[in-house]
């Protein structure tokens, strides 16, 4: 058993108030090395004169930071060809691609066609986001199930 | 070569691995098509590209004719080549196929729909003098049936006038089972090919099933590459074969060699096909049954006798060139045969064994050839025929090569599925296989003998 939460947190805090400039301690799985550095602003900002503040850095932990907010991982989905079929990035009436890398895309929103001797299937990323990557060449033949997009999902706030 | 030079194997299994082996000897690029289920097939590791187009459901893959044309144009291929089976005689690939400018390796869709009809097919030998058996025009009613059946005398066979394969085909010997067995045959052939048209013929019981395997250019030039003889059939499918028909005095085969030419003549046939007949060897007469537009799965029997690789032969003419030889310089040399390995279990009425293929030991030596798709640790896909492979064999006449065989079949070692390897051995070591004493009927016998006994 290592430390919790609550108790990373007091330690901090009684470190930050502490005079030590720094501490070692290991209980059970959990291992943290605290170090109190000073940093010095080259501009300050709002035209406050130059000051020294402390920070607290953590150099090693086998538990999560608790002082920082947990990020989510990135989460992507593959949007993959489902059929064979040439690879159009436009509509025949428009020239301009339906859709770019960074574009935010709704669930049934057309990201490209598959075209089959002048049929059209419409791909749509099956899921709202937003395009991270485009992967295949445009006007060229992709086979089923190839890979066409990577999707990052956009978490709902 | 003129007009190819990338080829499109719309197919899969032996025949696209044979296909791709032809093309490359001709120094022709190749693009097979694969379902996802044959992503690590041995024709996706041997073409120049596998490109898959679809998932296992062969209508989702190799039966989409727009995937198949599509998947030609967007690589770069200037001809298809079906194989047989999936799309290999459909009208609509061929003409689709062309008029998107690709060269179709088989005949034109024209004679492909002329033959497709059966009973048109017929009409057509009729009208050249090739005889007939005794059969009826299309069926409208059972009554219609009964009605005619008299006269065209028992037993009868009905067959279904959109296709073959034995789909649709129903043996009767007596009124009582006539109604059934239209009723029956109707409702397959419809599930089968979409029309569930009928026709009678006269069955013969004790004949023979010989086809004369032709080749004609765009130039009119036909020859016949001599006959097969496929009567080992079971459930209408064939088991093995052999080249030549020992069964033909020289008369008849000649005079069979030569309604097969006037059939492929009157048809303009372009590339390789088939004339099918049925023989009576007890009064030495044959009959017109069929003309398969496609490369037959038994081509290598014929291959062997004659020296030609009809493969190629298919890709040079497909591609323009005109015959490079005639008739006469047509000679056949011993006697082939083959034999279709299918992964079944025969105690188990044949149950399809897919699944992985722990050792494939095949067999070599002097006169034997494997034409297969198989290796070490190939999964056999649930989802296609269970044909994995045909072992032909040459010898100098029937008698050394059916000792070939044996000894071939002996040392064909296949582990992780069941093979009808050992039903085929027992086959070809029975007395009247031996002898040649055989007929269409004779294997269907011999399983109903063997199914009794056991009973």
């Amino acid at each position: 058993m290592g430390l919790s939460r609550y108790e990373i947190s007091q330690i901090l805090r009684t470190f930050e108030e502490s005079h030590f400039a720094d501490l070692h301690i290991k209980s059970g799985d959990t291992v943290l090395d605290l170090k109190k550095t000073s940093t010095h602003n080259a501009t300050p900002p709002s035209g406050e004169s130059e000051r020294s503040t402390q920070s607290l850095e953590l150099l090693q932990s086998t538990t999560p930071h608790p002082l920082e907010p947990q990020e989510q991982p990135t989460r992507y989905i593959t949007v993959a060809a489902p059929a064979l079929g040439v690879f159009r990035r436009s509509s025949p009436f428009d020239e301009l691609p339906l859709v770019e890398a960074g574009d935010e895309v709704s669930v049934n929103d057309t990201l490209a066609f598959l075209d089959l001797l002048g049929t059209l299937t419409p791909v749509t990323p099956g899921q709202p986001g937003r395009v991270a990557e485009i992967c295949a060449e445009a006007d060229q033949l992709v086979e089923y199930q190839q890979e066409l997009f990577k999707i990052q999902v956009l978490e709902l706030p | 070569m003129k007009n190819i030079s990338r080829v499109l194997v719309a197919n899969r299994g032996e025949i696209a691995v044979r296909i791709i082996r032809a093309c490359r000897s001709l120094g022709l690029e190749t693009v097979v098509a694969v379902s996802s289920a044959d992503r690590e097939s041995m024709a996706a590791q041997l073409a120049d590209r596998a490109i898959c187009i679809g998932p296992p459901s062969a209508t989702q893959s190799y039966l989409r004719i727009d995937t198949l044309v599509g998947v030609a144009l967007g690589s770069g291929c200037d001809a298809i080549h079906p194989g047989y089976g999936f799309r290999a005689e459909s009208p609509e690939l061929a003409d689709m196929t062309r008029s998107q400018g690709l060269v179709f390796v088989g005949p034109q869709g024209e004679t492909m729909r002329r033959m497709a009809n059966k009973l048109q097919a017929r009409e057509e030998a009729k009208e050249l003098g090739v005889p007939l058996l005794p059969g009826s025009k299309l069926m409208t009613s059972a009554a219609h049936a009964e009605l005619v059946a008299e006269s065209i005398g028992w037993p009868l066979l009905i067959k279904a006038a959109a296709g073959g394969g034995g789909r649709g085909m129903k043996l009767v010997f007596t009124h009582d089972q006539l109604e059934p067995a239209l009723a029956s045959a109707a409702a397959e052939a419809q599930a089968a090919f979409g029309d569930g048209s009928l026709y009678l013929e006269h069955y013969v019981p004790k004949a023979h099933h010989v086809e004369v395997q032709i080749l004609g250019d765009s130039h009119g030039n036909v020859v016949h590459l001599g006959e097969r003889d496929c009567s080992v059939q079971r459930r209408y499918q064939k088991l093995i074969e052999e080249a030549p028909a020992d069964i033909l005095f020289p008369e008849l085969r000649d005079g069979l060699r030569q309604a097969a030419l006037s059939i492929a003549r009157n048809l303009a046939y372009e590339n390789a096909g088939t004339v099918e007949f049925l023989v009576d060897p007890e009064a030495q007469k044959f009959y017109f049954l069929e003309v398969n537009a496609r490369i037959q799965v038994e081509h290598p029997v014929t291959e062997l006798v004659t020296g030609i690789d009809l493969v190629q032969a298919q890709l040079r003419v497909a591609s323009g060139e005109p015959l490079w030889f005639t008739q006469s310089d047509v000679v056949l040399t011993g006697h082939a045969m083959e034999c279709r390995i299918n992964a079944e279990d025969p105690a188990e009425n044949f149950r399809p064994s897919p699944g992985r293929i722990k050792e494939w030991s095949a067999p070599n030596g002097e006169g034997i050839r494997l034409d297969s798709h198989c290796f070490d640790g190939y999964i056999v896909p649930p989802f296609y025929d269970s044909m994995i492979g045909k072992l032909i064999v040459h010898g100098a006449d029937r008698e050394e090569t059916l000792k070939r065989l044996q000894l071939a079949l002996e040392n064909f070692q296949v582990s992780g599925i069941s093979t009808t390897i050992p039903f085929l051995k027992s086959v070809i070591s029975h007395p009247d296989f031996q002898s040649g004493n055989i007929s269409t009927s004779w294997l269907e016998n011999l399983l109903k003998d063997k199914s009794e006994d056991d009973a």
